[in-house]
């Protein structure tokens, strides 16, 4: 990201999407906001920007009032560029600014400085003196100037919509884990060690301490569950936030205090940052420092188990830029590594990908033909080694991922071993020793099983009728396509694309490894070593909003085949659910529950129970081409009543004609289905790789209260928006008279 | 084990530790027959059920206290539907729903097996979902408004190639034994049952003393006893002697060798079953016996057939199988068959491959390595099954059918040894025993 301070700059001349607004903390409502803003522009082909402020407005407009930052500037731009925004524009907030009209503002800044084609402001914006400026304005000078405009909702969660005075107040109230939720990420402060008193270390506890970093909120005085980044890692600790009563009975300031669990670091001169995850108790004076240092023992034993308990996913270290996700447990026996690359893949990509990955998890140097790799792993209690490819719109995730007893009995670990098999699959690749390509063998062989797999498909009706529609709504963009690619593309490779291919793998996509499950301090280790292995690259960076991009759905169409089957088949497809990163995501999840979702929805109580039409009747939401799909298998006969009454659920919805027992009943279904979800490893880690592919990360409390909040009108209005697009039907005479010799 | 303290009379109940896994298994006896076992998951928000009921699609003929009932094919799974009986509210389903409870069920060709799972209200869900079991409604307009779904499922089965394919090979293993109808029954079985037949077949098969129910997850004891007590009020006392099943004659050689069909697919299919002659008399087996020989043919298969084995992966290289190649081994006191096969380009050589190749293998005998391998893999999967309530619930409720605690299993491959194995499999080396059953493009 280029940033530009002040108005002296010279700028390239370029036409650009603006994002405007100060975006302090850079909360759950802005990103909503910036990746509104990434979209537009990847479609529109504009440098995306946006413009801010390096100081709050407030500094200048109300100078007496004392105004604390949720973030500091840098952190703020920091933030930005993590996005994947093309330009910061950063003013300072002066008198004189302060004093620009609004039609000023826009005329010589918006239109005569950015060259602004696309505006993107929340509807709270103000601009211009004495913020005379405000969206209707916007509208009306952007109607006249020709610049598209787009006002993005606020964000509502919990008690009202977010904004960065509401997370100040949270903060402030040590309601931080309730900040987190709001900001997306914990709230944090950061800074240098300072050389303390040591009393920490005398009592046993040695810490780590900083003074409150000057103009950032100050949180609730008190002891903290934290998180600290520090020499590249990230460990479990517990911060006092306080006067130091006991200690320091003159303090006026409050001092950072941090211990970290489990690890004797040397910080002194360090920046470490400390993220505040849970608020213990309130500072509080003690007679003595004995009574002092028992409470200290209390708090570090009510904290070591609050992060035992809590299960928090979290970066734990960075092994060159390849971030390793933890996600400790010890409620399972099994532990979890999945490697998860990520790129945007043209169709030929996509099926060089899914061969690659099938090759490599087929054999390595170690274990040159497959039976061996496969008793290798049975020998480990049954571990399990495997590649995965999937897509998401025009992303395909290719998973490498291995699951074994984190110990068996004999004090052995399993899964260390088989972490060590995964590594070598990837790292040690089978070549053949006179070309140095993929073995032509393992190759063949790999790509007659995915061929099969893929002309397979159409042996099940539905998926056939599911696929046809998919492929039509897309109108032949990637995302209809399989995760595996085509057929002709998947004939097409060659060894020496594959080698490619490989290369791209460890070089060229986004990686991230998440580690779940009992995992102790030696499997850590381990699991960090293997992936000091991995070849140093700079690797690209998935940006939500931009990556996956939008799925334009093609014209209406309607296509019928005609075959030999006993039943018909019919999908529907239609457009009109929220963008994938979108806040209303969780409306159309609701929206999918009610009318096809489940066995109480509308659509399987009616078109199955009541009518009796089809046997097989669900819908089904594709959030990352923004798309619902209903599919049924129906007699046919009476193909066109089902059509129909399938029709009339969806514009059931539309007009409100249902009762709230069937919303009761979606939301006490998505709300259990979401807690099972946190007693699965394997759901929970899918869970980390969705949120950061959609950015939408959100811990499973906070999905759920997002679920719990939908309202009636929200559905009503969401499914007003539900267009028919695609109608794929398959369907003929009876195949019963089969030929059977 | 240890015996429960602080049960209400007339209940009996045992706690057993199992050392490998560190985990619990309870099992209480109700008042009224019924057997229920707990698998304690402490700090776990899931929470499962599990009805086994021993009652399959080859149960057709019945002799309670001497007098024959037949049952028409299709009725097993046809109570299973009418167990999710709807009304206004959207029926057993949509109660659930309301409590955030999934309720699903499955029928077999040797039993019915009913669950559901929830994260909370968990009591009222079993209430509901027990009481339902019990009380299914069985009067003939709840059967004529099932009728039509059901066949629709059964129709929607005629497109299916695998599950046609499946049904060729059944009918060429067996002449007469009902394991050769489909689980669902045919279209005019179907439409011929009325609702005598299910309330006849409900009364023999759905005691309490035949119902074998597992729970799994973070429960209140006294909840789960309240639910029992209160559901089988007026339930028990009602059996009406063991519901004996009656099976014809079954030579011990397949009916037909070699059927094929020919269907509208883009990849045709292949299955090979191998026949269990039944010489054995077996219905005087115990748990732990029918879970060793179980156990054992699952070894023996995953020895020769899995991705481990050589010949798996020879049809794998030559390109006649892929990723869709399984076998699972299905058994019962009165038949018993292996069926294997899958997807191909070249269905009639990969089945020909494979019936040449795995007699051949068995003559050889098993490669201890491998087997040793699978022992270690069997139990290793064992205790990851455990990492999940509804996994760990549902290997359990399949054990109890036999009846055996899943902690039995361990000790049970401990005991296994290559040779004993394929000896209980020696009809695999017979190519007599082999049929193919092939489902190819329509010319």
């Amino acid at each position: 990201m280029r940033i530009y301070t002040g108005d002296k700059d010279s700028l390239p001349a370029a036409r650009r999407g603006l994002a405007l607004g100060f975006f302090d903390g850079l909360h759950r409502g802005h990103a909503e906001l910036v990746h509104t803003l990434l979209s537009l522009c990847g479609l529109r082909g504009l440098t995306s920007a946006v413009f801010t402020f390096a100081n709050h407005p407030e500094h200048v407009l109300k100078p007496d009032k004392p105004f604390a930052y949720l973030g500091t500037a840098e952190e703020r731009l920091a933030l930005l560029d993590e996005m994947g925004l093309d330009e910061a524009h950063l003013a300072d907030f002066t008198p004189e600014l302060a004093a620009l009209s609004a039609g000023t503002f826009l005329e010589e800044l918006i239109a005569g400085r950015f060259l602004a084609q696309l505006l993107v402001v929340g509807p709270d914006y103000r601009f211009g003196a004495r913020g005379e400026g405000d969206v209707a304005l916007l509208r009306t000078w952007t109607a006249k100037r020709g610049i598209e405009l787009v006002v993005v909702d606020e964000v509502v969660m919990g008690a009202g919509k977010i904004s960065s005075s509401r997370i100040r107040s949270l903060i402030q109230a040590g309601e931080v884990d309730q900040a987190a939720t709001l900001l997306g990420r914990p709230y944090s402060l950061g800074g240098i060690v300072l050389s303390g008193r040591r009393l920490g270390r005398t009592l046993g506890f040695p810490t780590a301490n900083l003074p409150l970093p000057p103009g950032k909120v100050c949180p609730a005085l008190g002891v903290y569950a934290t998180r600290v980044l520090a020499l590249g890692q990230t460990w479990e600790a517990i911060t006092s936030i306080g006067l130091r009563p006991t200690v320091s009975p003159d303090e006026t300031t409050p001092v950072i205090e941090t211990h970290i669990f489990d690890a004797d670091l040397h910080l002194y001169g360090e920046t470490i940052t400390i993220e505040l995850l849970a608020f213990i108790r309130p500072e509080q004076r003690f007679d003595s420092l004995a009574a002092l240092s028992e409470q200290i023992k209390a708090d570090l034993e009510q904290v070591r188990g609050w992060h035992r308990g809590s299960e928090q996913c979290y970066e734990k270290t960075r092994s060159g830029g390849v971030p390793l996700f933890l996600l400790s447990s010890r409620r399972f026996a099994q532990a979890s590594l999945h490697l998860v690359f990520q790129t945007q893949a043209t169709p030929r990509q996509l099926a060089c990908n899914a061969l690659l990955v099938e090759v490599l998890t087929a054999t390595c140097r170690t274990y040159p033909d497959r039976t061996r790799l496969a008793l290798a792993l049975d020998t480990l209690y049954g571990a399990s080694l495997e590649g995965h490819a999937g897509k998401s719109g025009d992303i395909q995730t290719l998973v490498f991922s291995v699951d074994a007893l984190a110990r068996w009995t004999d004090g052995s670990s399993p899964f260390q071993a088989a972490c060590d098999l995964l590594f070598a699959a990837l790292l040690e690749p089978d070549l053949d020793a006179d070309d140095g390509l993929f073995r032509t063998s393992i190759v063949e062989s790999e790509r007659t099983n995915l061929l099969l797999s893929l002309q397979a498909r159409a042996n099940d009706r539905l998926k056939w009728t599911y696929d046809r529609c998919l492929e039509q709504f897309c109108g032949g963009q990637v995302h209809g396509l399989p995760a595996i690619g085509r057929a002709c593309d998947l004939e097409a490779v060659s060894r020496e694309d594959l080698l490619e291919s490989y290369h791209d793998l460890l070089h060229n996509m986004q990686l991230s490894v998440y580690l779940g499950g009992p995992v102790d301090q030696s499997l850590l280790e381990h699991v960090a070593a293997l992936l000091k292995r991995l070849p140093q690259a700079v690797r690209p960076r998935l940006k939500p909003g931009l990556q996956p991009a939008p799925c334009h759905s093609a014209a209406p169409g309607r296509d019928v085949t005609v075959k030999p089957v006993e039943q018909a088949r019919l999908v529907l497809a239609y457009d009109g659910l929220p963008a994938y990163f979108a806040h209303q995501s969780s409306v159309a999840v609701l929206l999918n529950s009610m009318l096809g979702g489940d066995v109480h929805s509308l659509l399987f109580d009616v078109i199955r129970e009541q009518m009796g039409l089809a046997y097989q009747v669900f819908s089904m939401s594709q959030r990352f081409l923004s798309a619902l799909f209903i599919l049924a298998g129906v007699a046919p006969d009476q193909l066109e009543a089902a059509e129909k009454a399938i029709q009339e659920q969806v514009e059931r919805l539309a007009g409100g004609r249902f009762d709230d027992a069937l919303m009761q009943r979606s939301k006490m279904m998505l709300t259990s289905a979401l807690k099972a979800a946190g007693d699965d490893m394997s759901s929970l880690l899918s869970r980390e790789v969705s949120g950061r592919l959609t950015g939408r990360l959100l811990h499973v409390q906070d999905s759920i209260r997002l679920i719990e909040a939908v309202t009636r009108e929200q559905v009503i209005d969401l499914a007003c928006q539900l267009r028919l697009r695609t109608t794929v039907i398959l369907t003929g005479q009876p195949d019963h008279k089969a030929e059977e010799n | 084990m240890q015996t429960m303290p602080d049960l209400p009379a007339g209940y009996q109940g045992q706690i057993r530790l199992d050392d490998l896994t560190g985990k619990q298994l309870v099992t209480i006896r109700h008042p009224s027959s019924l057997t229920l076992r707990i698998l304690p998951y402490p700090g776990f928000v899931r929470m499962f059920a599990a009805a086994a009921v021993p009652f399959g699609s080859i149960h057709t003929t019945c002799r309670p206290g001497g007098r024959e009932i037949v049952i028409p094919a299709g009725s097993a799974h046809f109570l299973e539907h009418c167990v999710f009986s709807r009304d206004d509210e959207g029926g057993l389903a949509g109660h659930l729903a309301g409590l955030g409870a999934s309720a699903n069920a499955y029928t077999t060709h040797d039993h019915t097996l009913y669950y559901f799972s929830s994260s909370g209200h968990f009591g009222e869900a079993f209430r509901l979902w027990l009481n339902a079991l019990l009380r299914p409604q069985l009067d003939e307009s709840r059967v004529a408004a099932e009728k039509p779904i059901i066949l629709a499922e059964l129709s929607q089965y005629q497109d299916d190639p695998d599950a046609r394919c499946s049904q060729l090979l059944m009918e060429g293993l067996y002449h007469a034994h009902p394991v050769r109808t489909d689980i669902g029954g045919t279209a005019a079985s179907v439409t011929s049952i009325t609702a005598q037949d299910l309330g006849e077949a409900f009364r023999l098969f759905y005691h309490p003393g035949q119902l074998q129910l597992t729970l799994a997850g973070d429960f209140e004891l006294a909840m789960v006893l309240d639910v029992l007590d209160s559901c089988l009020n007026g339930v028990a006392g009602k059996s009406p002697g063991l519901a004996t099943p009656v099976f014809p004659d079954e030579p011990a050689l397949p009916c037909r060798q070699s059927l094929q069909l020919e269907m509208d697919v883009s990849v045709p299919l292949f299955m090979v079953g191998v026949k269990d002659p039944v010489r054995d008399a077996r219905t005087a087996l115990d748990g732990l016996e029918k879970a060793r020989r179980q156990r054992t043919a699952r070894l023996v298969l995953d020895t020769l057939l899995s991705p481990v084995s050589p010949l798996y992966d020879a049809l794998y290289q030559d390109g006649l199988i892929n990723d869709s190649f399984g076998c699972h081994f299905s058994w019962d006191t009165s038949y018993g068959f292996l069926a294997c096969g899958g997807e191909s380009a070249k269905p009639a050589e990969a089945a020909a491959r494979l019936r040449e190749s795995l007699a051949e293998a068995c003559r050889k005998g098993l490669d201890e390595l491998i087997f040793a391998a699978q022992k270690r893999a069997a139990a290793g999967e064992m205790v990851q099954a455990l990492d999940s309530v509804e996994h760990g619930g549902m290997v359990q409720a399949r054990a109890s059918l036999l009846p055996v605690d899943l902690f039995d299993y361990p000790s049970i491959y401990d005991k296994i040894d290559a040779v004993q194995a394929l000896s209980q499999l020696s009809f695999l080396a017979d190519p007599q025993a082999y049929v193919t059953a092939l489902v190819e493009p329509r010319r």
